[in-house]
């Protein structure tokens, strides 16, 4: 009895507020989301064929560089897959699984309505001597299509092909699915997507900066080299977190911009385990596009939490020349090698 | 507990009387079999008793501190072998690491191949093949999938 009262009161309230609330001034006319996604995609192909030259094409480029677009709707995308041993720093080799030639792989950047064609070949099998070859497999976020389909592991010599089409804008994460992924992602398996709005991203800006941030588990061996240490990748104990690959890389060798310019930054937080608290000392973001899709703005912002996985756009000028650190503010990040430093001039 | 056996000899492997025996061959460097670790962990615990269970490790330069490492990484109480030489891999002819081998007492191969399809599922498991093998082995039925396709590291035979 006393629930009914209840609700009849609660009606009644209700009903006095959607007669009385005001008419919002700006009701919003057009939803820019508001249009046609395309679904899906024809069945990925897996076969044997040579591998080229190189291990990238399309519009692809190692951060911080960001590629330009390509024109037209289709995109073709290569990015194979090979096992190297890179030396993320001085002294510190060990045999990483990237995508293409580098730990993040290259930055791919396309736009809405822009159907890719993409390639990966894995080539794990060309360094046998060195490191066992084993199925590899690419998991686009930026994609809208079936993982047991696009996503598959290929195994060592062979070739997929699959498409997807951009829907959304956004920087997105891309990685290796194959199991187990946390032992592909610490081998290196991590990279970024760009995706344009249709009519390009609003706003001018005077430069275009990627920045990658991941976690390295690495344990030293006997005779000097390193390798991936997965009980501490499982206990989420990072040797190193860095920015594009190289832990601390940007204090010897800061990036240099010009006092005054606008400066947008594309950034993603691959993990594969922890989040990043992403911060510029002595300017705030003008603009933060959260995982990089202009809809979801906010401005004047210190800090953007990135999650695993989690991108960002952000937007900024440093005011006057000087010497601007930029940090994952959990310090105890910082002190494994995420920290950098922009030079205004 | 721990124990490693000298390599290559298998015909002759220490192999309590009258037991099946199951052969696993690993890498170090191949992360593939922390797919298998639950189903595989399951089966040393189950029929361990009945079950003459051994890591074959395929790599003669394998750290020992890795190997190991990687089995107490994996949690499984399990003896392993190093193949110095490769023969047990020119006997058997496993095709990847993470493959397997279940042999009767008396030597005889009658599964070959993946722990189970977990990999290409998602984790999701529709055919526990090694387990199925080792059930039909006792229940002395014919052996339902005899060779289950693995997906795991390609073994380098030296020539
Ligand atoms: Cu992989």
């Amino acid at each position: 009895m006393k629930n009914i009262a209840l609700s009849a009161t609660l009606l009644f309230i209700a009903f006095l507020f959607a007669c009385t609330a005001p008419e919002p001034e700006n009701t919003p006319v057009h939803d820019p989301m508001d249009y046609e996604k395309v679904l899906g995609a024809p069945e990925a192909v897996v076969e044997t064929e040579d591998f080229p030259e190189n291990t990238i094409s399309g519009p692809l480029a190692y951060a911080p560089d960001v590629p330009k677009l390509n024109t037209g709707d289709v995109v073709h995308v290569r990015i194979d897959v090979q096992h190297k041993l890179i030396e993320i720093k001085e002294g510190v080799k060990f045999w990483a699984w990237p995508f293409g030639d580098d730990v993040p792989g290259p930055v791919l950047r396309v736009k809405v309505g822009q159907r890719v064609i993409f390639k990966m070949a894995n080539r794990s099998m060309e360094t046998i001597e060195f490191s066992p070859p084993m199925p590899h497999s690419i998991d686009f976020h930026a994609a809208l299509v079936s993982p047991s389909d696009k996503y598959r592991s290929v195994p060592p010599g062979q070739t997929i092909t699959f498409e997807w089409v951009a829907n959304y804008p956004g920087v997105f994460m891309y990685h290796c699915g194959t199991t187990s992924i946390l032992q592909h992602m610490v081998y290196g398996m991590v990279g970024m997507t760009i995706v344009e709005p249709k009519d390009g991203f609003p706003g001018e800006v005077d430069r275009e900066i990627a920045l990658i941030q991941n976690e390295y588990y690495l344990k030293e061996k006997e005779d000097g080299t390193y390798m991936v240490d997965f009980d501490a990748a499982r206990k989420k104990q990072p040797m190193f977190v860095a920015f594009n690959g190289k832990p601390a890389q940007y204090v010897q060798n800061p990036i240099k911009v010009k006092a005054g310019e606008r400066i947008r930054l594309y950034l993603l937080n691959v993990g594969p385990n922890d989040q990043s608290s992403f911060h510029i000392v002595g300017t705030l973001f003008d603009k933060v596009w959260w995982d990089g899709n202009p809809v979801n703005e906010m401005r004047g912002m210190q800090t953007v939490l990135l999650g695993a996985s989690s991108g960002a756009i952000v937007e900024f000028t440093l005011p006057e020349p000087g010497t601007y650190p930029f940090v994952d503010h959990e310090f105890a990040d910082v002190e494994a090698g995420a920290v950098g430093l922009f030079i205004a001039e | 507990m721990l124990v490693m056996l000298m390599a290559g000899v298998a015909p002759s492997l220490p192999t309590p009387q009258g037991k099946p025996k199951v052969l696993i061959f690993l890498a170090t460097g191949c992360p593939c079999v922390f797919s298998h670790r639950e189903t595989f962990g399951s089966m040393l615990k189950k029929y361990g008793s009945k079950v003459d269970f051994s890591i074959v490790f395929i790599d003669k330069n394998d750290d020992k501190e890795e190997m190991v490492g990687m089995i107490e990484s994996l949690g499984w109480d399990i003896k392993y072998i190093i193949d110095e030489d490769q023969k047990l891999l020119n006997q058997y002819h496993p095709k990847v690491s993470t493959d397997c081998v279940l042999l009767t007492p008396a030597g005889k191969v009658v599964y070959k191949g993946a722990v189970d399809d977990s990999p290409l599922n998602y984790g999701q498991i529709k055919e526990f093949y090694l387990k199925n093998a080792i059930e039909d082995f006792f229940e002395g039925r014919p052996i339902r999938v005899r060779l289950g396709e693995g997906i795991g590291c390609i073994i380098n035979y030296k020539k």
